[in-house]
């Protein structure tokens, strides 16, 4: 029997991934209401006011959106990690960088989908509107941003789930490590709010970001899944 | 040095005998003609810092002394997180401990540089621009937010119990880290408004220049010294866990035979 | 196809100070079923993860089917079976959607067919649509078994498969052996069950503090093992 090839693999590995995320519906539910507790809290801690919202929105939509996006990448791991899932993978002849490809791809849908929500909520929630190129520029950020997000994301999931509170050291390690993208995002969002357009450096900015931690997990995932359980 | 490479592989034990490896024992080699030329590097810094360098430059005052030990921690962080990196990637090659030990001791000086380096920026930045902090500037959130990425590194290390595994993830995000610096950097440079001095007229003087460089190598001097003590400390630890551990698989198997 | 199932030489494994495994030599044929014999703590979960492609030697080789690893890991991993002590399914799928990703990462042609065939054998067909979740301790091992036969693998590891089976359980572990062995598939029973190791197995090693202390044929080992954990 030969196995299939990476490309079948990864299909079959996001499309189960998929599968289980809609059955077990309790992860997305507590981003999506995690994001609506931290729209809320801003609310209270930013007097919600016009001129005051016109140099914050973008900053509090992408806060809203890390936290709540967040609670996903500790999931995607932990819970594999401890049912012994992530062994089960490992065991069958599946490349690990498709694995890696396969988790990024997965996370990154969900990410993506929860921060249109959560983009729509806060629009509504905090009175703003957006016109056609803004909203293009936005969803453009959104994407790029979350793929580099999801990418890092994976990575330092890989290397949390086992430690005893892990959860706090994936977020010790992970917001900074996030930094350069988030700090493009918000000025992104920023502009989008303004109704300009994508800016081409700012787009180049999370691109290269993305393509840097896509190449390393490529190269370095495989180090993080070695000798897994040993130490549980 | 030489001691502990030898005996490294296999962490300083003879495996096959059982036999404990000789704990203590002397510091590396040359460490203490080390430690004199360190100290009197920096000491001849001070000398030239205090007769070399004009006291009061116009316009800036003479708080820009402090530039002399500002500047060589600036160039020696990236000297020692480079390290970490390339000790990192070793180990995810070779898998021989000893570069975890350097990437961690690389990692433990780097954070300490970075210290200083914010340290006495703060102290120029009160005295310079009245204000201890400034937000939106790029060097100096950069150095932040390096800070803030290392101490992540020693905070994983020192999170995962098993010895082979916390080498292989803290190697993995010894190189991310690294990769992380100038995305850190431009993408803080791309908004902020940059605030903090990058040239001084006045201080292309040849031999401020001469004094700024030399400050340089004796602070590298004096950082190498810290990264040797620091590597050391490790190596006699982990050989003394090592130890500690076989003595009490002895005892078990005494126990039960 | 000829060579052994497994060749280890020289094997060490250390988790910090303590050796799991501390130079271990063994062979196994193809076509028989060895069982790995020891106390708690004596190296045989840790050679096992060895050879199913999960942990990487500290030193030393290890050769599953004539592939080096870990080098070839990746060519290994869609030959072997493996029973661990979790049965390594999605909690949250039924056990038919379990076996059903298993078999589309190995690349099953006739998945359907091959999943009624071994729940019929490991006697789960009644339990097919219930989430995996819901299963005891006995019946995830019998999942566990149905996982690792999904793509008929010739080397077949299974660690400590008699916990928590019953009478009837016992039976289909010592079938799959059988069938196993009779179309040419290799076994590593890892268990510290004397009786049921001795009465499936060719051949039997007693390890204790991660070396193997004795080699030789089922019944004998038995009475060694048992002096070893004394």
């Amino acid at each position: 029997m030969t196995p299939p090839g990476p490309w079948k693999s990864y299909c079959t590995l996001v499309r189960w991934d998929w599968t289980r995320e809609m059955r077990r519906k309790t992860t997305l539910l507590s981003m999506g209401v995690m994001g609506l507790i931290t729209l809320f809290l801003f609310s209270f801690a930013i007097p919600p006011e016009r001129e005051v919202l016109l140099d914050t929105r973008a900053g509090i939509l992408w806060v809203t959106f890390l936290f709540a996006a967040t609670i996903g990448i500790d999931r995607a791991f932990r819970a594999d990690g401890r049912s012994g899932m992530l062994q089960g993978l490992l065991l069958a002849p599946v490349r690990r960088a498709t694995l890696f490809y396969a988790r990024v791809t997965s996370t990154f849908v969900f990410v993506v989908g929860l921060q249109l929500v959560l983009g729509v909520l806060f629009l509504v929630l905090f009175n703003q509107s957006l016109n056609v190129d803004g909203a293009i520029t936005l969803i453009a950020t959104v994407i790029a941003t979350d793929l580099g997000f999801v990418t890092v994301g994976v990575m330092i999931g890989a290397m949390t789930w086992s430690v005893p509170g892990g959860d706090v050291l994936l977020r010790i390690l992970l917001f900074p490590m996030l930094l350069p993208v988030f700090n493009v995002a918000v000025a992104s969002a920023d502009r989008a709010f303004k109704g300009q357009a994508l800016s081409t450096t700012q787009l180049l900015m999370l691109a290269a970001f993305d393509l840097t931690f896509l190449g390393a997990g490529h190269l370095l995932f495989e180090h993080l899944v070695k000798d897994v359980g040993s130490d549980v | 040095m030489s001691t502990i490479n030898s005996a490294d592989r296999t962490t300083g034990v003879d495996r096959t005998s059982g036999a404990l490896p000789r704990l203590g024992g002397s510091p590396a080699r040359g460490f203490g003609v080390h430690a004199v030329l360190a100290l009197a590097a920096l000491l001849f810094l001070n000398w030239l810092v205090v007769t070399e360098v004009p006291l009061a430059i116009k316009g800036i005052g003479s708080s820009y002394l402090i530039f002399f030990y500002h500047f060589p921690a600036a160039i020696n962080v990236f000297v020692f997180y480079g390290a970490l990196m390339g000790a990192s990637v070793l180990y995810l090659k070779t898998k021989d401990p000893i570069w975890d030990r350097r990437a961690r001791a690389a990692a433990e000086v780097g954070i300490l540089c970075n210290a200083v380096l914010l340290v006495t920026g703060s102290t120029w930045a009160k005295a310079a621009w009245n204000a201890w902090w400034v937000w939106n500037d790029p060097r100096l959130m950069s150095a932040a937010v390096m800070t803030l990425i290392y101490i992540g590194y020693l905070m994983l290390h020192g999170a995962i119990e098993e010895p082979a595994r916390r080498r292989q993830v803290a190697g993995v995000y010894g190189s991310l880290a690294f990769l992380n610096i100038p995305m850190v950097h431009y993408s803080i440079k791309l908004f902020g408004q940059a605030s903090h001095p990058m040239k001084f007229d006045a201080l292309s003087d040849a031999s401020v220049v001469a004094t700024r460089w030399y400050g340089v190598a004796a602070f590298f001097v004096f950082y190498l010294l810290i990264y040797r003590w620091t590597f050391d400390r490790k190596s006699r630890a982990d050989r003394l866990e090592d130890s500690l551990g076989r003595i009490r698989r002895i005892e078990e198997r005494g126990a039960t035979s | 196809m000829s060579g052994p199932a497994f060749r280890v030489t020289g094997l060490w494994k250390r988790f910090g100070a303590r050796d799991a495994l501390a130079g271990v030599t063994l062979e196994q044929a193809r076509g028989t079923c060895l069982a790995v014999l020891g106390p708690n703590g004596s190296g045989k979960t840790t050679l096992l993860r060895m050879l199913s492609t999960l942990g990487e030697p500290s030193e030393g080789d290890v050769e599953v089917l004539g592939h080096p690893l870990p080098a070839e890991a990746h060519e290994v991993r869609s030959k072997i079976g493996v029973v661990l002590d979790r049965h390594l399914l999605v909690a949250d799928f039924t056990l038919r959607e379990s076996l059903r990703m298993y078999a589309d990462l190995y690349g099953l042609v006739d998945a359907t067919a091959r999943i009624e065939m071994l729940a019929d054998l490991t006697g789960l067909t009644a339990r097919l649509r219930d989430p995996v979740r819901t299963f005891s301790r006995g019946m995830g091992q019998r999942a566990a078994l149905c996982r690792a036969l999904l793509h008929q693998p010739e080397v077949l590891l299974l660690d400590e498969p008699f916990t928590g089976l019953d009478a009837g359980g016992t039976r289909i572990v010592e079938r799959v052996v059988t069938d196993t062995r009779a179309r040419g598939g290799s076994i590593v029973v890892v268990t510290h069950d004397l009786p049921r190791a001795a009465s499936i197995a060719d051949r039997a090693v007693v390890f204790a503090h991660g070396r193997v202390v004795f080699d030789g044929a089922g019944e004998e080992a038995a009475a060694q093992a048992a002096e070893a954990s004394r």
